[in-house]
């Protein structure tokens, strides 16, 4: 059933005790995921997008780390919530495909083991029903020979291979939610496509869900149905993928875009490039986070941060003075020389 | 980071939160303090070390005559701090002479082995190829071989002395020096920045010295102290075995060995000092090894960088 | 945007650099490796040569061949008028200085233990270049160049610095002693997208001013498409094709190009969506395929392509492909 609401985070916070004081690796994050649609995280390093997809699923170590707001699946409270509960909803509700498979994978255990044991532990199914289904799994993320590498170990696969069979180990028990955590960084291009192909193809067939969280616009382009722009642990922007690249507002999203080499473009085009560093997310400055950074930036952007708020359907923005269409951008300023 | 990375302070500007900077970093409690337990130790190693080599300037009796005018095997007292031993000799004195033994054995092995398993170390595991594989699988051969049988035999035919004993025990402790001065070597030379010292036209002398030996040295520092605590142990128990430095020269190890038979009342007599302080100052010489390796190794792992 | 954009560096006439039917293999009898598998390209004086392929195809090998950290089993790298292949080891490190390298990992290019300054003055210490205070002011003038204040940061240590900040200070280390050539190889692909953008601005600055010649190696499409004036695509070890940028993008003519192209994803939800042209895995180095070795992926193959390998020809001004049939024939 198309259209269901799955998942509704509702602002989430998430910081690490750290011995210089505390960490605020997500500062109040809200978002809404129904089934069948595709959601795009996007955000540098520090952004907070890992610790995020992290904390959705519950992965957080507990002692360290404060987690205050909701996050219900399906109207169920998964926010520190016992792993018991947890475990009745990993792998058949919710699934995760991590960033390295090299790491992600046991690597002394083999494949086809990995991916029977959540059939033969969720789904109790007995060892030959779930060789079964594990064949078939395979199949279906396009490996050949797949009884051939039922019995390889990971170190004898290819980086792409070794990502199908995260994706297959993910959604062994059909889960109706997956959540992707730069599955595609490290690989080659034509790997990436092939990864996200099958994403989105398995995707479709399963009607499931899917979160996708990456630091690579082009990745998200044309694979998202929503996308949310991280920054400093902050949403700052949040739209429909297609009326995000049309018409942004946030303008750390437009420099983020405007930095990013594009094949389009003639050689030697010169990068718009965002002076400055993220801030420090244990003394995040007053303000907005991006003010100091900001081209854009005014008085009132230093000293008061600016809130999410909703502007036209779907489309939320925390900016003081976002972009629209009709206004023109101001002259690039001199890039300062850049900061130790 | 502090907020002042934000901007590009010149200079001159930079010289008027110079003092702030630094007040931020002196309270920084990540930064790693060495501890008083640290100092604490180190004082009495070089203590013990100065005892050592001092020795004859101190007004110390004898150690290897006895005063026939002492109370045999007196306690501790006045006139003679730790007391007598059953041949009337001040137990004080062959603490202070016998330290030397274990000094020389334990630094003198450990230098040894450092200079003939760390130094082929370095250069083998750098340079690869053939000759680190014969070296390496020749680590393997010799640590096979029960170290202390070796040494048992060598100095029962070649004979106790103090530079015996050093070099045989030196020459043993190679092959475990070389394995682990290999291993740490290996670690840094297949990184970028030796490879990027290469591309600058650095020769390899130079990348040894100026790129590798920094990064390894706080290993190297560190074993070489545990190193050394193990030898002064295997010192004591050779003494066990007759296979020390011979008496009347005092050694720790020797006087452990003497003692233990005054500790039941073997000779008719019984004298636990004699055991307590020799066993008591190897103690403490040896967890201040122990303390002051671990200390360092731990100030020196530094993380690669701050996250 | 095509207003910013940047005049190349005009290129002199004679290659700077030379290289003939290079073949670089690891390892020996059955298990032996062919990572480059003869290639052969030039590069003028100032020019910016992009090099891009995916992971295994030999490009980075090829680029420490240049730097001779990777010995060449066999060709010639001539450079200027010294043949590379054929000095001895006391000539060859001099010649060190004029062709210098910077790596893909930030932090493991720089010694943890060494404070920046000292790291910057390295080069100038090893062949005692000016007086100590001479190389202090050098290396100074150097990391402020590329974008870190000496004095506040000259004596702090790598770990202190982010992934960007360190590639400024392999950058400077690497430029002290003013080399020609510079080989870059995957400089930018640990980076985060806005510490990417402001490194290749830097690298472009700092191109002009020293007038370097660059071999940038890269697996990022856009990225050397931006940076380069030609491009050389390799695939398991040898090259399908070299062109100018632009045309290299626009009219690709080797099957590979274009699959690799098709692959890319670009930031536009209203680019056409980035499909698997290829599908498979390339195949094992160690056992590559007779003839053509893109052929067990090539949709245009045919029997030639097993039996002979084709040669590199030119199909138009300055650009070479090396292919039986050519996309447009």
């Amino acid at each position: 059933m198309s259209g269901r609401r799955l998942l509704e985070v509702d602002d989430l916070h998430v910081s690490f005790a750290t011995s210089r004081g505390p960490l605020q690796a997500v500062q109040g994050v809200s978002l809404t995921l129904d089934q069948g649609k595709t959601l795009g995280i996007v955000g540098e390093s520090g952004s907070g997008k890992t610790v995020l997809s992290r904390a959705i699923m519950g992965l957080l170590p507990r002692a360290s780390t404060t987690q205050t707001g909701s996050v219900r699946y399906e109207g169920t409270e998964l926010l520190n919530a016992p792993n018991d509960e947890l475990r009745k909803l990993w792998s058949t509700h919710i699934a995760m495909v991590f960033q390295d498979p090299m790491t992600s994978l046991n690597p002394v255990q083999r494949i086809g083991n990995q991916i029977t044991e959540p059939l033969k532990i969720h789904l109790k199914l007995s060892k030959s029903e779930a060789k079964e289904t594990a064949l078939s799994l395979l199949m279906q993320v396009g490996i050949p020979s797949p009884v051939e590498r039922y019995e390889a170990y990971p170190a004898q696969l290819s980086g792409g291979m070794r990502q199908r069979v995260m994706i297959a180990i993910a959604l062994a028990c059909a889960p109706r939610l997956l959540m992707a955590d730069e599955p595609t960084t490290g690989l080659d291009v034509t790997v990436q496509a092939q990864i996200l192909d099958l994403l989105g193809q398995l995707q479709r067939d399963r009607d499931m869900a899917m979160i996708l969280v990456t630091h690579d616009l082009g990745v998200v382009a044309t694979r998202t149905d929503e996308i949310i722009v991280m920054y400093a642990g902050n949403v700052v922007e949040r739209a429909p993928t297609n009326v995000l690249f049309k018409s942004m507002a946030m303008p750390y999203t437009e420099a983020l875009l405007k930095s990013t080499p594009r094949i389009g473009e003639p050689s030697h085009t010169r990068l718009t490039a965002i002076e400055g560093r993220p801030p420090d997310l244990l003394n995040p400055p007053s303000g907005c986070p991006f003010s100091p950074r900001c081209p854009y930036a005014q008085d009132k952007c230093h000293v008061d941060k600016p809130p999410l708020v909703e502007a036209s359907a779907g489309h939320s923005y925390a900016c003081w003075f976002p972009l629209t269409a009709n206004e023109p951008a101001p002259p690039a300023p001199e890039p300062d020389p850049v900061p130790a | 980071m502090s907020s002042v990375s934000l901007t590009n302070p010149t200079h001159e500007a930079f010289a008027d939160i110079k003092d702030e900077i630094e007040a931020e970093e002196a309270a920084d409690p990540t930064k790693k303090k060495l501890g008083f337990l640290f100092w604490l130790c180190i004082g009495w190693i070089i203590l013990v070390a100065l005892a050592a080599t001092f020795a004859n300037l101190l007004p110390l009796p004898n150690p290897n005559l006895g005063n026939y005018n002492s109370v045999q095997n007196a306690g501790p007292g006045w006139g003679h701090l730790l007391g007598t031993d059953d041949l009337y000799r001040d137990i004080f004195s062959r603490l202070v002479y016998g330290a030397r033994v274990s000094i020389v054995v334990g630094f003198g092995g450990a230098i040894i082995g450092l200079v003939v398993g760390g130094i082929p170390a370095m250069i083998s595991a750098y340079r690869r190829g053939r000759i680190d594989t014969a070296l390496n699988t020749g680590s393997y051969i010799v640590l096979a071989f029960p170290a202390i049988v070796a040494v048992i035999a060598i100095v029962s035919f070649w004979g106790k002395s103090l530079f015996k004993i050093t070099l045989i025990i030196g020459l043993f402790a190679a092959p475990l020096i070389f394995r682990v001065v290999r291993a740490s070597t290996l670690s840094y030379a297949t990184r970028d920045f030796v490879l990027a010292a290469k591309a600058l036209g650095a020769s390899d002398t130079r990348i040894l010295s100026r790129e590798i030996l920094p990064n390894i040295m706080p290993t190297i520092v560190s074993f070489g102290l545990i190193a050394v605590a193990t030898i002064v142990v295997l010192e004591g128990s050779l003494a066990f075995l007759g296979l020390s430095v011979p008496p009347p020269t005092p050694s720790w190890g020797n006087m452990l060995n003497e003692g233990s038979t005054l500790l039941t009342g073997a000779k008719g007599q019984t004298n636990p000092w004699l055991v307590i302080f020799p066993a008591g100052a190897m103690f403490l010489l040896l967890i201040s090894l122990n303390v002051v390796a671990d200390k360092l190794r731990a100030y020196f792992d530094v993380s690669e960088i701050k996250l | 945007m095509t207003d910013t954009t940047v005049n190349p560096v005009p290129l002199a006439t004679e290659p700077l650099l030379s290289v003939e039917d290079l073949h670089v293999s690891f390892g020996r009898g059955n298990t032996a490796v062919q990572a480059v598998a003869g290639i052969t390209f030039t590069m003028r004086q100032g020019e910016t040569l992009g090099l891009v392929g995916e992971s295994g195809c030999g490009k980075s090998t090829t680029g420490r061949a240049v730097v001779q950290v990777e010995k060449a089993t066999s060709g010639k790298i001539v450079f200027g008028d010294t043949e590379l292949t054929a000095l001895s080891r006391g000539d060859l490190r001099t010649l060190r200085t004029q062709v210098q390298m910077i790596f893909q990992d930030p932090i493991s290019s720089l010694n943890p233990r060494r404070k920046v300054l000292d790291i910057v003055a390295e080069p100038l210490t090893i062949w005692k270049i000016g007086s100590k205070e001479e190389r202090v002011e050098t290396s100074r003038a150097m990391l402020d160049q590329v974008g870190i204040d000496p004095y506040v940061n000259g004596s702090r240590r790598p770990r202190e610095f982010s992934g960007g900040q360190c590639q400024r200070i392999s950058i400077a280390r690497a430029l002290v002693l003013k080399p020609k050539l510079l080989v870059c190889d995957e400089i930018v692909s640990a980076l985060d997208v806005s510490v990417q953008a402001q490194i290749l601005n830097l690298l472009q600055d700092l191109k002009q001013e020293y007038n370097l010649t660059i071999l940038f190696i890269a697996h990022d499409l856009a990225v050397v498409k931006n940076v380069s004036d030609r491009v050389a695509v390799m695939y398991l070890g040898r090259l399908c094709e070299i062109a100018p940028s632009d045309l290299l993008y626009e009219t690709p003519a080797h099957h590979y190009t274009a699959a690799l192209l098709a692959s890319a994803v670009e930031p536009d939800p209203e680019a056409p969506r980035a499909t698997a042209a290829l599908t498979g895995e390339p195949p094992s180095p160690i056992n590559p395929p007779s003839g053509c070795r893109f052929r067990t992926r090539c949709p245009r193959a045919e029997a030639r392509c097993a039996e002979e390998v084709p040669e590199m020809r030119e199909i138009g001004p300055g650009h070479q492909v090396a292919c039986h049939f050519p996309i447009g024939t």
